[in-house]
């Protein structure tokens, strides 16, 4: 019995060495890209680079980063100034603002990762059907995008929300709704012009099965525009989700989040409570993250794009 | 002997990437008298092109001219300035393109186009004729170059026009100012071979009717044999051969001309395979010291792998670029 | 169906690649039997077109291709010589007409027969670079042929890829390359190694070289002849290049505007050539010898479109002997002797010399 253990640990041992030799060899081709050389001396990938890793490092490790609890209140520590200790200052509940933006940050990229993942897995997979189907499949699905994509997203989410009530999760499903449409016309535009290419004629001369040709010739090769979609659907993210709880429809308190601040904080920034960095420091963070990520997404778009080639 | 139309000396021109300098053309000298036909042969990345392109100036970054001189019509079109460059492209030097599908714009007639070049220098700038007799030309341009029904088809598209037809309207586009020099690349290479029959006895129409001197780009040998006068055989960035073109193909001496006259399928011809030329085409960033054929060549010697060699005359306007002919004068 | 894979071929790839004995060379049996071959494109109209144009790509083609000959295919763009070879690989399906490979009615066969039968033929294509799978390394293109039909595994299929590569001229540190690392001589290479990798009875090769240069052209032809010889493939040879055709064929057949207008043995047909297109189509062929200038007259005139094609004989509008029969009624595709099939009324009656008389 041991021994089936032992046995099964070294077969797991085996799995990972391969998947790291597998992984290994994808960076290893990676960085011989044109499209990785190119991000290599495009400005805008290394600037926007920095941010988005900076604004990720933060997120994940925001507990190191911050110093206090960001729902913590202390109301005899209220609207401090910037300083040592509360480096953004405090808001009108005596909370360490930095802190609250730190783990916006958080709130801000799961926000944005669980809305990738969501609209790519219904997007991806009916945009390729679509596509690579055509005809009556092709017809149906796309007419459904069609009233997708001309319904008001934001508005929709908003009153999705109105419905079913605040929070991340249904922030992310209220955006889904609508979103998921931009990325299946993206991939069946995709999957119809290289349907077309001699490749793909090949490989049905060679024999293979239909599913075979949909995931290891079609997919692999229109993955990169959605690449690019993915990386873009960050800062939109961002941008929405504070809207939306700008507005008083998103993520509720104790969650920290960006807009939900933005709002909360407005009140004073003028009369009768002068305070006007409480709003202008969290936005400026908010400004730069959205900027860095469509930075980044700029010099990739033009990585990927053939015609940028030697 | 009166002086050539064009002459070309030394011509050099680079392409400046990143991974390193590559040397398109490098070092190519040949004349084309008036109402000759002379052509440029070689494969994919031999130069002959980019040559083309030099001539006419179009060179754009990151490639650069760097050295040479193109002496046409007694001025060195590499000193000329852009603008003084653009009123002679169109009106005394003109090139047929390759892909005639794609250098037609869809959006406008045929009739609009062909009439663009014929208003903008005939009209505006040398006053030649009135804009109100351009329609008339552009008829006249699109029957000469053999376009049944021209006076329905100025009107119509591009897309409405099968190849070769385009191809006949590009070059009513070109001719349309009476050019001396036509430069061809690659003109019938994307058409039909009864359409390439026609496009080229088109060519040799004009060279009769006009005097049109013509510089005609092909890797196709079958085409150069049949049209030219006189033929260069590019290599990697030089011109390696240069004769009539009967000596060129009765008497080839140059090791890559001779490979190249072989590794064409000839009808009737008894061997059932055909003789190859070991290796690759070398690089142009690194070339092969001195001969840069030196590495594919079965005859080659010392010599050749240390200095480059320079063109040597071997018979009447007969120049190779090889040491096994060293012997004879140097030029 | 009968649609099995003889036991004995799989055991002969099996052991590696080994010259085929099973294959008689030219013995005479039809291997590929095309009878009636029809194969129209619906033109994609507006929605307010109001009858469909059909694109005659293939109208009623029928002739046979011998076990291990080379069947050349010559003619310009819109006769249909490509869609004939595809058409004969199943991968478009015809609108009429019969297919027969190896004896089995190919028309009758539903698509998963069809895939199966894959594992017997292989195609070339014209542009080597997109014709391989950008994202696929050179190991795999060469193993999903083998996976796919189950040929071999583990070391006996590495032992197979090893043994192609050698064959078509590449090297073992290829395998872990991409298609865009090579040149395109020797992309074309790796096509081949992909469809040698099957050892398959029939290809199609499909403009083989007319994207290459002369000298890498060379290196091609000679190593798809070499093939020939050694493994006893048959050959359909597309291309509008009447050198190459001459070089490698044992018989020609001569396509127009959808229709196959003359057929014969290559000597026959460069000594004794009877259709006018087909003259002029050799006589327009630009040869390498300045020597040989042209004999005279150039066709006039243009392709036809395949959608409204020319009614009779789709010649007549270009022919230089054309007579009014010519306008009202189709030629047949007669057998004038020796195996020598031609599509014109007169080709008994008047001596049809190029060039025709002024």
């Amino acid at each position: 019995m041991l021994d089936r253990i032992r046995g099964r640990l070294r077969t797991f041992e085996k799995e990972i060495v391969i998947t790291i030799v597998h992984i290994r060899g994808y960076l290893r081709r990676l960085q011989r890209s044109p499209a990785f050389r190119y991000l290599r001396r495009d400005i805008r990938a290394k600037v926007g680079g920095v941010i988005v890793l900076l604004v990720v490092f933060t997120a994940i490790f925001a507990g190191f980063i911050a110093r206090h609890d960001p729902t913590t209140q202390n109301l005899s520590n209220r609207f401090q100034g910037p300083s040592w200790e509360y480096p953004f200052g405090t808001d009108d509940a005596g909370r360490d603002i930095f802190s609250r933006v730190v783990y916006g940050a958080r709130t801000a990229l799961i926000i944005g990762t669980l809305l990738v993942v969501v609209q790519t897995s219904i997007g991806l997979p009916l945009g390729l059907l679509a596509g690579y189907r055509g005809g009556k499949v092709d017809n149906l699905i796309m007419r459904l995008v069609d009233a997708v994509l001309a319904m008001p997203g934001l508005i929709i989410a908003l009153a999705f929300v109105a419905v079913f009530g605040p929070g991340i999760y249904k922030v992310v499903l209220a955006l889904a709704i609508t979103g998921w449409a931009g990325c299946a016309r993206l991939m069946r535009g995709q999957t119809l012009a290289i349907k077309e290419e001699t490749y793909i004629e090949a490989a049905r001369a060679i024999g293979e099965k239909d599913r075979t040709i949909i995931f290891n010739y079609v997919l692999p090769n229109a993955i990169s525009p959605l690449i690019v979609m993915m990386t873009m659907t960050f800062p939109a993210a961002i941008l929405l989700s504070a809207s939306m709880s700008f507005l008083g429809l998103g993520v509720m308190p104790p969650t920290p989040d960006w807009g939900y601040d933005l709002n909360a904080y407005k009140k004073f920034m003028g009369d009768p409570m002068p305070a006007p960095l409480m709003t202008i420091l969290p936005g400026i963070v908010m400004v730069i993250t959205i900027f860095g990520f469509n930075f980044f997404g700029d010099a990739l778009r033009d990585a990927y794009d053939p015609r940028l080639r030697e | 002997m009166s002086e050539p139309l064009l002459k070309v000396q030394g011509l050099k021109t680079y392409f400046f990437l990143e991974r390193g300098v590559v040397k398109a053309v490098d070092g190519v000298d040949f004349e084309i008298k008036k109402g000759e036909i002379l052509g440029l042969v070689g494969e994919t990345g031999c130069g002959k092109s980019v040559t083309a392109l030099s001539i006419m100036r179009l060179i754009s970054s990151p490639g650069k001219t760097v050295e040479g001189k193109v002496i046409f019509e007694g001025e060195d079109l590499l000193k000329k300035s852009g603008e003084a460059m653009r009123k002679i492209r169109g009106t005394k030097i003109s090139m047929i393109f390759q892909d005639p599908h794609t250098s037609l714009d869809p959006v406008f007639t045929i009739g609009y186009q062909i009439a663009e070049p014929i208003e903008l220098h005939q009209v505006e700038e040398q006053h030649l004729i009135s804009a109100k007799e351009v329609p008339k030309k552009v008829v006249e341009m699109l029957k000469l170059v053999g376009i049944p029904d021209p006076d329905h088809r100025v009107v119509e598209y591009p897309h409405q026009f099968s190849g070769g037809m385009k191809q006949r309207a590009m070059t009513a586009m070109m001719i349309s100012c009476n050019p001396s020099l036509l430069i061809a690349d690659e003109p019938t290479t994307a058409i039909d071979v009864t359409i390439q029959a026609q496009i080229l006895d088109l060519m040799r129409d004009l060279r009769r009717k006009l005097g049109t001197s013509i510089l005609l780009i092909t890797h196709n040998l079958g085409v150069i044999a049949e049209m030219c006068d006189r033929v260069a055989v590019m290599y990697a960035g030089n011109i390696v051969e240069q004769a009539d073109i009967t000596t060129l193909f009765g008497s080839p001496k140059h090791p890559y001309t001779r490979a190249l006259l072989e590794a064409v399928p000839k009808v009737g011809a008894k061997r059932r395979e055909l003789k190859t030329i070991p290796g690759m085409v070398p690089s142009l960033i690194t070339p092969p010291p001195g001969c840069k054929f030196h590495p594919r060549c079965p005859h080659a010697m010392d010599m050749c792998r240390e200095e480059f060699p320079q063109m040597i005359e071997v018979g009447k306007e007969h120049l190779v670029r090889c040491y096994l002919y060293s012997g004879a004068s140097k030029k | 169906m009968s649609s099995k894979i003889p036991k004995t071929k799989l055991e002969a790839v099996r052991a590696g690649i080994t010259a085929a004995s099973g294959k008689a060379r030219a013995s005479g049996e039809k291997l590929i039997e095309v009878r009636e071959l029809k194969k129209y494109f619906e033109t994609k109209r507006g929605i307010f077109a109001r009858e469909k144009k059909w694109v005659h790509a293939v109208d009623d083609v029928s002739f046979y291709i011998r076990r291990g000959e080379v069947f050349g295919l010559v003619g310009e763009s819109g006769c249909g010589k490509t869609t004939v070879g595809k058409l004969i690989l199943g991968l478009i399906r015809p609108t009429a007409g019969e297919i027969y490979f190896d004896g089995h009615n190919l028309t009758k066969f539903d698509k998963e027969e069809l895939r199966k039968l894959r594992r017997r033929m292989g195609i070339i294509y014209q542009h080597p670079q997109s014709s391989l799978n950008p994202r696929m390394t050179v190991h795999t293109i060469l193993s999903r042929p083998i996976d796919i039909h189950k040929i071999a595994e583990g070391k006996e299929k590495e032992e197979i890829i090893l043994k192609v590569l050698g064959e078509v001229g590449l090297e073992p540190q290829h395998l872990d390359r991409y298609p865009h690392e090579f040149s395109g001589g020797q992309q074309q290479r790796i096509a081949i190694g992909r469809v040698l990798v099957l050892n398959p009875d029939f290809v199609v090769l499909d403009e083989p070289t007319s994207a290459l240069d002369v000298s890498v052209q060379a290196h091609i032809l000679n190593l798809l002849g070499k093939l020939q010889s050694k493994f006893g493939f048959t050959y359909l040879l597309i291309s509008h290049d009447l050198n190459i055709v001459e070089h490698m064929s044992n018989r020609i057949a001569v396509m127009y505007v959808g229709k196959m207008v003359e057929l014969a043995d290559k000597e026959e047909l460069r000594e004794n050539a009877l259709h006018p297109y087909t003259q002029s189509l050799l006589a327009a062929a630009p040869i390498a010898d300045p020597k040989r200038k042209r004999k005279g007259v150039i066709l006039k005139g243009e392709v036809p479109s395949t959608i409204n094609p020319p009614p009779g004989c789709r010649f007549h509008p270009r022919c230089p002997y054309a007579k009014p029969i010519c306008k009202e009624k189709e030629p047949e595709f007669k057998d004038v002797g020796k195996g020598h099939l031609v599509a014109c009324h007169f080709v008994k009656s008047l001596s049809h010399k190029w060039p025709p008389p002024a």
